[in-house]
Order: C-alpha cells, then sequence, then structure tokens
C-alpha cells in the first residue's frame, strides 16, 4: 500500500479551512462561550441563600442546601436527613429550621423549603436519632422562603418571596392569616406580646396583629429592609440598605434615632445588656449603649470582610465573634476595647464563605460555610480550633 | 478587577442613577444605557461595515488575480496583498471594532445581571459595585422587576421574550452578512445565521429576562442603524453561492443600496 504525500499551495484567500471545518470551529467557539457563561450558574443545587440551624440541647438541626439534618453537636454525626437519600425530590432549604417545643410530644420542628416554597411540619421523636414524621404541609406561598419563621403562641409566622408574611396553625399548618407588603420579605418576623413587626423590602416596616394580622401601623424608612429587626430596652432596632441603622420607639410609632453606618446593614444586631453591637456589609462593626446612644468603642472596629451573618456573643461576653462572608473567616473582637483579638483564629485552609448567622452554645462555635462540601463546622471558642466537620471532608 | 473597576461598575452606577431620574422602571433604565452604549459604538460599527463593503468591491479585482495566477499562488499572494495596500485596505482591520465592542457587550451583560439581582446572595455581591459617594443610591435598590407579565429578574416564563429575540436575532444577522466570497464562507454565514439567534434564545431562555430585553432592544437598534445608515453597509447575502464561489448578481443588484 502506497502512501502519497499531497503538497497543498493555496493562496490566501483560499487559505481558509473547508465548509465543514469552518462549520466545526463556529459550532466549538458557540459551546465554548455557551459554557463559560452558563458556568456562571454552576449545577445541580445552587447557592441562592445561605443555610441556617439551630442548636437545642445538644442537636444541631441545620438546613443543609439538599437537606435537613439533624446531627450531634459533640460529635458531628447526622442522626437524619429530611428527606431521607430514598425520599423526595431534593430541593433546597436554606431558612433556619424553628422549634415548637410544646407541640405534640416531643415537639415539633418546623422547616421551609426554597424552591417549592412549601413548609412542613416534622413531629419529633422520643430521642434526637429518631427520625421526624412528616405531620402536615403548607403550599400555598407564591414565592421562596429566605428568612426563618418564629413561632408565637399557637402559630408559626413566616416571610415570603412573594411579599406575604404567612401565620400557620402549628398543630395542622392551615392557614390562619396572612399580610401582604409590596416586596419580598426576607427578615424573621418579631414579635413582641400581641404585635407582630414585619420587615419587608418594599422599605417599610409594619406592625400587625398577632392574632388577626390586621395592620395596625406602619413606618417607611429610606432603604430596603432585609435583615431581622431586634428588640431590646422597648425599642426596635433595624438597619437598612441605606446604611442607616434605626431605633424605633414602639409607643410613638416612630424613629426616635438613627445613626448612619459606612455601608447596607443587612445582618441581625446583636444585644447584650445595654450594648447593642451591629455590623455593617463593609466590615465595620459598632457597639451601642441602647440607653445613651453613645459608640462604647471609640472606633468601629473593622474585620476587613463583607459581614451579612449575625454575629455571635461569647458566654462571658468578653468576645464578639463576627462572620466574614467572602475570606470565610471569623473575627473575635474583644468587648471592652473594640480591638480585634489577634491571637484567636480558625484553623482552615479552605474556609469557603460565610454568609450565615453564627451560631453558639455553652461548648462550640458553630458555622455553615457554603461554596465548600462540608455543610457544618464545630470550632472551639476559646482558640478557634476546628473540632468536626460535617460531612467529614478528607484533604 | 480591573476589568470591573472601569466597565461594570459605572455601567452599574450608570444603570442605577437611569433608575432613579426615568421613573424607577428597570426597563427604561436597561433601554436607555443600552440605546446609549449602541449610540456610543455607532462610528466604529459604521467603519467595520465600510471595510466590508470595500473588501466586497474588490472582489472583481480579486477573482481577476485569481484567474490570471492560478498556477502561481505565491505571486497571488503578493498581488492580493498589493492590492489590499492599493486601496488602503488593512484585512484584519474589521476585527478593530468587534474587540472593542465585545468587552462593552459582556460589560453591559454583567452590570445588568448583578443589577437585577433577586437572590440574596446576588444581591449580597452588589453593595461593592454601588458608588457609595453617590447620594441615595443604595435606596434604590432591589431594583422593581416587574414589567407587563415578566419578572425581570427570572426568565420569560410565557417564552415570549425569547422568540421575539430569536427572530430580531435572526433578522439583524442576516442584514449584517455580506455576499460571500467562496463556498466555504456561504456555509458559515449560513451557520452564523443559524447560531447566533439560537444562542441569544437560549440565554433569553435560561438568564433573567432583563438580558433579553438587552439583547431584544440592541437587535432593533442594530436593524434601525441598519435602515439609517444603509449606504454604509455591504450588499447583504441575498443567495448562496453557487459551487463555483459565484454569488447571485441579481439579486445583490437588487439589494444593494442606490448610490448617491
Amino acid at each position: 500500500m502506497s502512501v502519497r504525500r499531497i503538497t497543498i499551495n493555496r493562496p490566501l484567500a483560499s487559505q481558509a479551512p473547508s465548509g465543514r471545518a469552518w462549520v466545526r470551529r463556529v459550532w466549538l467557539v458557540a459551546i465554548v462561550a455557551t459554557v463559560l457563561l452558563a458556568g456562571c450558574a454552576g449545577g445541580g443545587l445552587r447557592h441562592e441563600s445561605w443555610p441556617g440551624m439551630i442548636s437545642v440541647e445538644g442537636t444541631l438541626y441545620a438546613a443543609c442546601l439538599g437537606h435537613i439534618e439533624a446531627i450531634n453537636a459533640e460529635t458531628g454525626k447526622v442522626y437524619w436527613s429530611f428527606p431521607d437519600a430514598e425520599g423526595e425530590k431534593q430541593q433546597p432549604f436554606y431558612a433556619a429550621p424553628v422549634l415548637a417545643p410544646e407541640v405534640g410530644d416531643h415537639g415539633m420542628l418546623i422547616v421551609a423549603g426554597f424552591t417549592d416554597r412549601t413548609v412542613y411540619g416534622l413531629a419529633l421523636g422520643a430521642s434526637p436519632a429518631e427520625r421526624p414524621d412528616e405531620v402536615w404541609r403548607f403550599e400555598d406561598a407564591g414565592g421562596q422562603y429566605v428568612g426563618s419563621g418564629v413561632v408565637a403562641e399557637d402559630m408559626f409566622l413566616i416571610g415570603n418571596g412573594d411579599g406575604r408574611v404567612y401565620a400557620l396553625n402549628i398543630a395542622d399548618g392551615s392557614q390562619v392569616w396572612e399580610f401582604a407588603t409590596r416586596d419580598r420579605v426576607w427578615a424573621t418576623p418579631v414579635v413582641v406580646d400581641d404585635t407582630v413587626y414585619i420587615a419587608s423590602l418594599d422599605h417599610h416596616l409594619y406592625a400587625v396583629d398577632l392574632k388577626t394580622g390586621a395592620e395596625q401601623w406602619q413606618l417607611e424608612v429610606e432603604g430596603a429592609i432585609a435583615g431581622t429587626p431586634v428588640y431590646a430596652q422597648g425599642d426596635l432596632w433595624v438597619g437598612d440598605f441605606a446604611s442607616k441603622l434605626y431605633q424605633v420607639d414602639l409607643d410613638t410609632q416612630s424613629v426616635s434615632w438613627t445613626f448612619e453606618a459606612d455601608n447596607w446593614l443587612w445582618a441581625t444586631p446583636l444585644v447584650s445588656g445595654r450594648v447593642l453591637y451591629v455590623a455593617d456589609m463593609g466590615g465595620n462593626v459598632y457597639a451601642f449603649d441602647t440607653e445613651t446612644r453613645a459608640l462604647v468603642w471609640d472606633a468601629p472596629a473593622s474585620v476587613g470582610d463583607v459581614v451579612r451573618g449575625r454575629p455571635a456573643l461569647a458566654e462571658d461576653g468578653s468576645l464578639l465573634y463576627v462572620p466574614g462572608y467572602e475570606k470565610g473567616q471569623i473575627t473575635a473582637i474583644d468587648t471592652a476595647t473594640g480591638t480585634v483579638q489577634q491571637s484567636w483564629g480558625m484553623t482552615l485552609p479552605n474556609p469557603g464563605r460565610l454568609p450565615g448567622d453564627l451560631v453558639l452554645d455553652a461548648e462550640r462555635l458553630y458555622t455553615m460555610p457554603v461554596l465548600v462540601a462540608e455543610c457544618v463546622q464545630a470550632f472551639d471558642p476559646a482558640s478557634g480550633e476546628l473540632l468536626w466537620s460535617s460531612p467529614e471532608v478528607s484533604e | 478587577m480591573v476589568f470591573d473597576a472601569v466597565l461594570v461598575r459605572p455601567l452599574i452606577n450608570a444603570m442605577l442613577l437611569l433608575y432613579k431620574f426615568l421613573g424607577q422602571e428597570t426597563i427604561v433604565a436597561v433601554a436607555v444605557i443600552t440605546l446609549l452604549l449602541r449610540l456610543a459604538t455607532t462610528p466604529l460599527q459604521l467603519k467595520q461595515q465600510k471595510g466590508v463593503k470595500r473588501q466586497q468591491e474588490l472582489k472583481p479585482r480579486l477573482d481577476e488575480l485569481q484567474k490570471k495566477y492560478k498556477d502561481d499562488k505565491n505571486q497571488l499572494a503578493q498581488e492580493q496583498m498589493k492590492l489590499y495596500r492599493e486601496a488602503g485596505i488593512n484585512p484584519m482591520a474589521g476585527c478593530l471594532p468587534t474587540l472593542i465592542q465585545l468587552p462593552l457587550m459582556i460589560g453591559l451583560y454583567q452590570a445588568i445581571i448583578r443589577v437585577l439581582a433577586s437572590t440574596p446572595l446576588q444581591l449580597l455581591a452588589l453593595p461593592k459595585d454601588i458608588y457609595h459617594w453617590i447620594p441615595s443610591l443604595s435606596t434604590l435598590v432591589p431594583l422593581k422587576s416587574q414589567f407587563l407579565w415578566l419578572d425581570l429578574a427570572i426568565p420569560d416564563p410565557l417564552f415570549i421574550l425569547p422568540v421575539l429575540v430569536v427572530i430580531s436575532s435572526w433578522y439583524y444577522q442576516k442584514l449584517l452578512t455580506p455576499p460571500a466570497m467562496d463556498p466555504q464562507a456561504a456555509a458559515m454565514n449560513k451557520q452564523m445565521m443559524l447560531m447566533m439567534p439560537l444562542m441569544t434564545g437560549f440565554f433569553t431562555l435560561t438568564y433573567a429576562s432583563g438580558l433579553g430585553v438587552y439583547f431584544l432592544i440592541t437587535n432593533l437598534v442594530g436593524i434601525l442603524q441598519y435602515f439609517l445608515f444603509r449606504s454604509h453597509y455591504a450588499p447583504v447575502a441575498a443567495a448562496a453561492p453557487s459551487a463555483k464561489g459565484q454569488t447571485s448578481p441579481e439579486r445583490t443588484r437588487k439589494r444593494a443600496p442606490s448610490k448617491g
């Protein structure tokens, strides 16, 4: 069999590839461009929000993206997942679960799905390891659940992306009332006595009757309110996207004092005694005396990162732990001086990102990082040493 | 990132300012900024089209050279380059306007996606893009995303926008495509005329409707520009060339703009 070598010497105008080659190249470019642009969206279950978690008597109930998980707080061992692996199609859970301890024999866990727009009532078993039973579902909301809910009397209250707050009967999940705002509700409703306070992205704070859902009054602020307000010393404190922190006098139903931060205020403020801590998205942390409204520290503490998650305060009140979103590091601030505690540091090579609230119990500080394989990480609050990760990821 | 600082952030803030001063309608802000960018790049586009047109005008002389030097390929290449030089055409110069326009297009695409942040994590990235020294820009966020049946932050559930984008994109592509010089180029033109509308349609189907609005307005303004500055454009690819690489002169003449 002979092989012929053919030398082709085409003129410039004809040096283009053949028609088929052109077509292949054009489609190749198109596919690459599509993949590059589509790459922004990621694959599988995408992170559209941040997971939440609660700690209840040695058990963590965590919204681990595709599941709600019950985790042993000491060891990180997962007791159960909802839905289970063979169960329903996975969908993201972000809103922190809420426990209604008085409902049923052993309490009820209420969880809200992000994309399936469904609230689930799960009856807990006698031990934390026992898988819960789904008792009811509420599927009537029109948007996604971002913020978690709150239990008040025999109701569960939760805001939704459709701009409404729904009050559900805890026992059976039936709707008691709903209240409509003009934009999404990402904040957890705050209940004080017989009134529910609802913060909305529509720039309003609403006061609603707990029993009927009837509006009592509303207050307009400059920016959208995405963070949950906090009740302290008879007033409501709330931050907005106009970088303002408002002290709302609930008696006069008006703003009694305003502070302008350097950046958006999204993290829920934290109150301890007379001091209120609040972090802006520029990484500045402020401490106020709620009675005198004076700044406690000479200058705001700086964590050098975006802060979205709610900080946590050490049990003895000496350290304030602040989650940095982009670097995924927690910064410990000395509450007496407002200085960063340099000796405290997380021991993580790949910390992910920390958009969510920190959870602290008597022994451990917990984070729920995103963009890494770990769902929950537990740290020693005294040193920042990693105690366990769930799931455990081998390096 | 330099690209963000130089292009995306200014576009985001410009869009927020437009939103603020144009009745707080997101679709108006997207439309106006698209229009402004199209107008800003019009001289470049016209220059590019002029280049394409002049290359088309050289085609008869290139054909003659090809006949004359069909047995001496090196000489043919030299003569072709000489012809281009004499005519003052750089065959690669047509790429420059495209190279300048492409980052603008990508920057605007990024800006629209970021401004229309609909989920908490998307919105989390926005504060660092906003110029906090411009008063009250932050108070505008999140932008109103409802327009008619559309939520500009999510894909169109009725598929009306993707269809409009595909049709307008195909027609605009058809207007811009010059007659093919040879069968290979004709095949490529045909693929491009099919691929570009399908790609933009796919993105409109997949991403925020605000991006689809941007595609639609870009196409409509492009079509309008074509008819306004028709004399600057090369005759459109009216028909596929024959196997011998000939375009249909009758069809080309019929569609060619009248001179003077």
